[in-house]
């Protein structure tokens, strides 16, 4: 039995969407440890789902899905090659406060299903969204569907509705997965918007905002424009929607204005908007807050995606929903503040990185130095890597001395002696810096060693 | 600060609090009941929903009599608040199990059904021990396991939906013109010669009598009327299974199948402080023992696991106390609020609202648990 | 109800309640399964009414059916492999 045994790791990620990804690519460009569970069986999330194996084999399929996709499959290539632990069909059901998460197999398999645990300095949650159930009567007669179900079964296996379609709800997204459906030739017999009659002129005040993101407004018109001039029945003010079948979907009964007719249909589409997934940020007791725009709860986090609960922080569309782009943006920045909370990376690297185009903040150690000039050294009576941690932040050239390796310490003057740390030493070695950046002439470098008998031939101390 | 006066003001949502609300609304008073809602899952909405009566009242007769007194109230409270309210509290009063595992268990249960008999002062100790076999014969659809030794059988016990009792007893106390209050917590009461002034952040209520029911509060609340009322947290931990044909009738204190076909699985009890996590170890061996009773629980998939604290006294038997520092406030707690929901509504709102005192009461003062303040 | 919209690639024999069916590797065994028309996968254990399944990414719990043995598994997020045996969950097994 394979037994999955991943003891500690800097971060954990739940999660191997764009959000997920990018936050592992990140987190490993910083030299953190790093492991991502998920569900499915390979990365990319939904939006990216099956992407890999899109590209290898239905390539002709996966060239019409446009630039995000290669975009996505960019990322995917990226995140497989970090360097991160990636599980998959891995299916986290408890995590405890100090962070142990544990796992099984997605899958029930028997040959994966042992619970394992792990054990995270910080976790990330990057579980992604699912779509706002829609109940209406007979909602749950095979046949019925929400709409992104066809995008994971094209995507996944290359499946496309055979039969009549009916599409119900209201959402971009329908409008989109309308015309998709129009694209490859499926038979739409009636599109159902369930918004409600004066929505329209609930958003007008929200109009001129709305004309700045005009590539959106213009994308979702043409969408519409399409679906309309398909011929497709297109009804709205819908008032009630009910499904109706003995053993599967046969008819879809539309009430409107009082009255109702029915449409044939094998397939019923809904769609009521997204919403984040919030059973894994619920379970640990992070604090959510009602979005009433969107009308769903979402976890209460910070610009860095910090959650109320420590050491936990969300990415993507888990928290608010906003699409592949964004996630995979949320994710770089909360690997960024967990690099910084681990403390690999300091404020104002982490602040730097995120803003390139601002000017850039400079630390404590370079507002100190910033102004000298010449080479820098750092004499230490302890280890030579205690001076180096510096050595980034001075931006000159640095040499450390120190006191790493076996060797006498009976006194301090004798330890500083055997080091070549005594100011003898220092005195010799810093002339000899000087001298080789050509600052100075050599001769007064020599003249030093030589005062000062230092035995050049002597083995380096730090070395034995 | 808004004013609001009342005859009662009733501190505490929890269903010890609902319930003496609602059984005083029925009796015509004013009443005012205030919570302080904050989204932990509290004894009230994280217990298993037993109505239950065999296994209580070990070393106190008095408390034995009170629970069979509330069971038997039970099915016609029930039937009023549905009637009330048309929720279905799906209370199923089909008898309970306490299923053995093992020899050793079994005597321990064989002594324990013996010593409450005989301890049963109106000798009505309704409990019997089954063997093996007729418990399998009472579980036709169900295997039990190889280790199940036997059972204790009591035709009293039953279980109900404990959400659906909540929802509904607060329904009806409001339907029948109580004040439900959320969103309050006491910052200070004062006390005067003849009401009490309960002040929190935004409101001041005014009342003859006061009830503190609030659970793990009670101590801190009740301290300031003068009355000492020692609560500690337990956890329990439950799991929840996925809906399955419906194969176990009867509840047991650790297994129960739901009217919708989930099992819920317990027990455990945990001197943790105020944690309500759930933790791994404990959950497994819920789990495990109850794979030994019902094996073919095995095949089901768990969706759902919860920790809460119970609310217990020193001996886990209520306290029902009238402050002699103020008369008139009182202070309520106890464990299996819900079995006693319906004494609670009846009995106990007599003794709050007409001074009706029930024999033997003195019982269930807290003196008891200091010897030296008992003499 | 569904069909494929362009070649089959390697397949993989699976048996659906009995019946051999020839379905592409790579796929879940819930898309396999509506490829052939098989719409209903189980029955509501409250209700009785045939149910299928619904969201495709793991998180209805709608599409359960019995493989190889074990019950209860989510079909959208099991890929089909060689010789696997599905049946209907009518009842959950006791």
């Amino acid at each position: 039995m394979n037994s999955i045994r991943a003891p500690k790791f800097d971060y954990i990620i739940i999660g191997a969407g764009p959000a997920g990804m990018a936050a592992a690519i990140t987190a490993r460009a910083h030299g953190l440890s790093v492991l991502v569970l998920d569900e499915q069986p390979s990365a990319g999330g939904q939006i990216f789902r099956n992407i890999e194996s899109l590209e290898a084999t239905r390539n002709s399929e996966f060239s019409k899905l446009g630039q995000e996709y290669e975009f996505g499959s960019s990322l995917v290539r990226r995140f497989k090659k970090c360097g991160a632990d990636y599980f998959t069909d891995r299916s986290v059901w408890q995590i405890d406060k100090n962070l142990q998460i544990h796992h099984v197999s997605a899958s029930a398999s028997k040959s994966n299903s042992v619970n394992s645990h792990c054990q995270a300095k910080r976790l990330l949650i990057a579980v992604g969204a699912m779509e706002r159930p829609m109940p209406l009567p007979g909602w749950t007669i095979p046949g019925v569907m929400p709409c992104t179900a066809v995008d994971v079964l094209y995507k996944s296996s290359g499946l496309i509705p055979d039969g009549e379609v009916v599409l119900a709800g209201s959402g971009p997204l329908l409008l989109l997965i309308g015309c998709r459906l129009l694209d490859v030739g499926v038979h739409v017999s009636a599109f159902l918007d369930t918004s409600m009659n004066g929505a329209l002129l609930k958003a007008l005040p929200l109009l001129p905002n709305a004309l700045r993101s005009h590539k959106y407004l213009t994308r979702g018109l043409s969408l519409l424009w399409k679906i309309r001039k398909a011929g497709i029945p297109f009804y709205s003010g819908i008032q009630n929607i009910e499904a109706l079948g003995t053993s599967k979907l046969e008819k879809v009964r539309i009430g409107k204005s009082g009255k109702s007719f029915d449409v044939t249909a094998d397939l019923l589409l809904l769609h009521n908007g997204v919403v984040p997934n919030v059973q894994i940020t619920r379970n640990l007791g992070c604090e959510h807050r009602w979005y009433d725009v969107q009308r769903y709860w979402e976890p209460i986090v910070d610009d860095w995606g910090n959650t109320s609960v420590d050491h936990v922080s969300i990415a993507g569309d888990c928290g608010r929903v906003a699409g592949a782009a964004i996630s995979e943006v949320s994710g770089h920045l909360a690997a960024l503040e967990t690099v910084y909370q681990l403390g690999v990376i300091s404020k104002v690297e982490r602040d730097n990185l995120l803003n390139p185009d601002k000017e850039q903040k400079i630390s404590f150690v370079e507002k100190c130095l910033g102004k000298t000039e010449g080479p820098i050294m750092a004499a230490s009576d302890y280890m030579r890597m205690n001076s180096d941690q510096i050595r980034p932040y001075t931006n000159k050239s640095f040499y450390s001395l120190g006191t790493d390796g076996f060797g006498r310490s009976d006194t301090r003057k004798n330890l500083r002696k055997f080091f070549e740390v005594d100011k003898e030493h220092l005195v010799a070695y810093g002339l000899s810096v000087l001298a080789k950046e050509q600052l100075i002439a050599s001769k007064y470098a020599k003249e030093a060693i030589k005062k000062y008998n230092i035995d050049g031939e002597k083995p380096m101390p730090t070395k034995l | 600060m808004i004013k609001e006066n009342a005859e009662v003001v009733v501190v505490g949502g929890g269903v010890i609090g609902v319930s003496l609300a609602y059984g005083m609304v029925k009796k015509g008073a004013k009443v005012i009941l205030i919570d302080k809602v904050d989204n932990r899952l509290t004894a009230s909405r994280g217990n298993f929903g037993l109505v239950w009566f065999q296994g209580k009242g070990k070393g106190m007769p008095r408390y034995v009599e009170w629970c069979i007194e509330a069971i038997e109230r039970w099915p016609e409270f029930a039937e009023n608040l549905e009637t009330e309210t048309g929720f279905n509290l799906n209370y199923e009063k089909t008898g309970g199990l306490e299923i053995c595992l093992g020899e050793e268990e079994h005597q321990e249960r064989v002594n324990f059904i013996e010593e409450m008999s005989q301890a049963s002062r109106s000798g009505r100790y309704d409990c019997e021990m089954i063997s093996r076999k007729e418990l399998q014969g009472m579980l036709p659809k169900i295997k039990l396991g190889k280790e199940v030794s036997g059972a204790s059988f009591c035709s009293h016990d039953g279980c109900v939906n404990p959400l659906i009792l909540l929802k509904a007893m607060n329904s009806s106390f409001q339907q029948k013109g109580g004040s439900f209050r959320p969103e309050q917590s006491v910052q200070k009461i004062e006390c005067s010669s003849n009401d009490f002034k309960i002040e929190t952040g935004t409101h001041s209520f005014n009342a003859e009598k006061l009830v503190i029911a609030c659970g793990l509060m009670t101590t801190k609340l009740a301290g300031m009327v003068g009355m000492k009322v020692p609560v500690i947290p337990e956890r329990g931990q439950i799991l929840v299974t996925e809906r399955t044909s419906r194969v176990f009738n009867y509840p047991t204190a650790e297994i129960r199948q739901n009217y919708d076909g989930s099992f819920m699985l317990g027990s455990s009890h945990e001197a943790v402080g105020y944690n309500i996590e759930t933790s791994y170890e404990v959950l497994q061996n819920i789990a495990k023992r109850a794979i030994r009773i019902l094996p073919s629980l095995k095949n089901l998939q768990l969706i759902r696991s919860w920790a809460a604290l119970r609310v217990l006294t020193p001996d886990q038997k209520p306290v029902y106390l009238e402050s002699d520092q103020y008369p008139g406030a009182h202070a309520i707690t106890s464990h299996s609020g819900v079995s006693l929901a319906s004494i609670h509504s009846s009995i106990l709102v007599e003794w709050i609202l007409e001074e009706r005192i029930p024999p033997g009461f003195t019982a269930f003062h807290p003196k008891r648990f200091n010897v030296q303040e008992a003499i | 109800m569904f069909k494929k919209q362009y070649e089959s690639h390697e397949t993989v024999s699976i048996i659906f309640e009995g019946k051999n069916l020839d379905v592409e590797i790579g796929q879940t065994v819930a898309s396999a399964l509506l490829v052939g028309g098989n719409m209903v996968f189980r029955s509501s254990v409250v209700s009785g009414q045939p149910r299928g399944p619904y969201c495709m990414m793991g998180v209805c719990f709608e599409c359960l059916l019995e493989i190889d043995g074990i019950p209860n598994q989510r079909a959208c997020m099991i890929p089909v492999r060689e010789a696997m045996e599905i049946k209907r969950q009518q009842k959950n097994k006791e």
